[in-house]
């Protein structure tokens, strides 16, 4: 191998690892006295690798680590750590003045100035408290996101419910709607009604067909008639068409209420509190 | 004093704000070298010695330049070499040998070389791989050059970069990431680790390849 003649990266990175061989006569230890590209190179390798070995987690040396250190290199540690304090805060050459002067033993110690533990601490826990704050603020987030999905959801399904409802609605109460009543063929049609009726909701829907024509002044009325036997309830007042139709839709009814028979009557305009014989349509 | 250690490139940029350290950029034809840069010579922002002060108090033979170092970098050191040797009392022998050497051979380290903590961790990872494997394969190549776009010498851009490090590592493929473990933090060869995983030696170089080019784009983008 020649200055010119450049190893792979593969063998860069092999002899960056150490592998197989670092010894005085390896061609890419060879080749890399002579090349400044190829070292370039390595210093790109090494960076990464330096890197990779930083970022291991951080485990703090055992205490009395440093004391052995420097008993292992015959330094007094003591000295060379107050020194160090004050260096740190008074700048290299005031320091590096003041270390010379120890050891002469002429010095006049100086307190170093101390930042407050609390103020230390307090930074510790402001920083401790906005994380903990932010982690709270992303948990609420996330609940008010999911109540508002579940309820986004809800709506939804309400407004198909009620969209489907209403069209339900529309096409009993509409008066351009077609209504025909079927009977048997060449039967003469017969006055009749039809109620569909939830007792726990209170609601009901009436429909009637074959309707005579009202006298004037008067009107149709609808009777609940409980199961239990107390007086009829009132469930609205109707007039037919031209066609004899009419419908009662969701008139004003207690809930729970258990029906025995519905029935209709002829009533002043304006309906009764009581129905007035006799009934022209029952059933129950 | 800023020292570039190739003289081909035909462009050169640098940069310099403030009180930060300086960058430089050079760029060939074909390729773009990030360059190696001094330490730098000012104090760090508190006021406290930078690595390149510490390190000429090291020359000046001043105990207390390695007392700052090991409160700076002890933690680095053991953690390395910890990870490698899994062994408490054999990773605080390797720390030991380390900063003796900083202390007896101040000049293995010169200062446009690279980071010094980036310099620290190669060395102690390759101490603790030639304890493991017995041998003192490492120790003539202490004058390794290193090179990185951060400034390893600034606490909290290290800091920002180890945790995208912690992040990359994490994140990358398994394969890719045991390979270049078991050949950086364990010291296996190549061919070891293909016999142990049963992939063929060009995957296993690719993988410890890719895992490295890994880190260095997500260093770049950063960048």
């Amino acid at each position: 191998m020649t200055p010119d003649q450049h190893p792979g990266l593969e063998e860069l990175m092999l002899y960056c690892l150490g592998s197989p061989s670092a010894a005085a006569d390896d061609p890419v230890r060879l080749h890399l006295k002579e090349c400044a590209h190829c070292n370039a190179q390595m210093a790109l390798l090494r960076g990464d690798m330096a890197l990779a070995a930083m970022a291991v987690p951080q485990i703090a040396p055992p205490a009395g680590a440093k004391e052995r250190l420097f008993q292992t290199a015959g330094l007094d540690l003591a000295q060379a750590t107050k020194t160090a304090k004050l260096q740190g805060k008074t700048g290299n050459a005031e320091a590096t003045a003041v270390s010379s002067v120890a050891a002469t033993g002429n010095v006049i110690p100086m307190k170093p100035r101390r930042v407050s533990p609390g103020l230390m601490w307090g930074g510790w826990v402001a920083a401790a408290a906005c994380l903990f704050f932010a982690m709270h603020l992303r948990q609420a987030n996330q609940g008010m996101r999911q109540q508002l999905q579940t309820e986004t959801a809800e709506i939804v399904q309400s407004n198909n419910s009620a969209a489907r409802a209403q069209k339900v609605l529309d096409v009993l109460s509409s008066p351009q709607a077609q209504r025909v009543t079927l009977v048997a063929a060449h039967a003469k049609p017969e006055p009749a009604g039809h109620a569909v009726y939830l007792a726990d909701r209170g609601a009901l829907v009436f429909t009637a067909s074959n309707l005579a024509p009202l006298p004037a002044n008067k009107t149709y009325e609808l009777w609940v008639i409980p199961a239990n036997g107390t007086a009829p309830i009132p469930a609205g007042t109707f007039q037919p068409d031209a066609r004899g139709m009419a419908s009662v839709l969701l008139p004003k009814l207690p809930q729970g209420v258990a029906a025995k028979a519905f029935g209709v009557t002829l009533e002043n305009a304006g309906g009764a509190s009581t129905p007035t014989m006799p009934i022209l349509l029952a059933g129950g | 004093m800023l020292t570039a250690h190739f003289t081909f490139a035909p462009k050169f940029r640098a940069v310099y704000s403030g009180g930060a350290p300086l960058a430089l950029i050079a760029s060939g034809s074909n390729s773009s070298y990030r360059a190696i840069l001094s330490l730098p010579a000012t104090p760090n922002s508190d006021g406290s010695p930078s690595d390149r002060q510490l390190m000429q108090q090291i020359r000046e033979r001043q105990p207390q330049a390695l007392s700052r170092i090991y409160d700076l970098y002890s933690t680095l050191v053991y953690s390395v070499a910890m990870r490698v040797l899994r062994d408490g009392a054999a990773a605080e022998d390797v720390m030991q040998e380390v900063f003796l050497k900083i202390w007896q051979q101040p000049d293995s380290f010169a200062d446009q070389r690279g980071s010094l903590c980036g310099w620290l961790a190669v060395v102690t990872r390759n101490r603790a791989i030639d304890r493991i494997r017995g041998s003192r394969q490492f120790e003539n190549v202490d004058d390794l050059q290193l090179s990185n776009k951060v400034d390893m010498g600034a606490e909290a851009e290290r800091e920002m970069m180890l945790e995208k490090v912690r992040t990359v590592l994490n994140t990358m493929p398994a394969d890719q990431r045991q390979a270049m473990e078991m050949a950086f933090f364990e010291g296996h060869t190549h061919m070891e680790i293909a016999e142990q995983t049963g992939q063929p030696l060009g995957t296993v170089k690719t993988r410890i390849r890719s895992a490295l080019s890994t880190i260095r784009k997500a260093l770049e983008v950063s960048a």
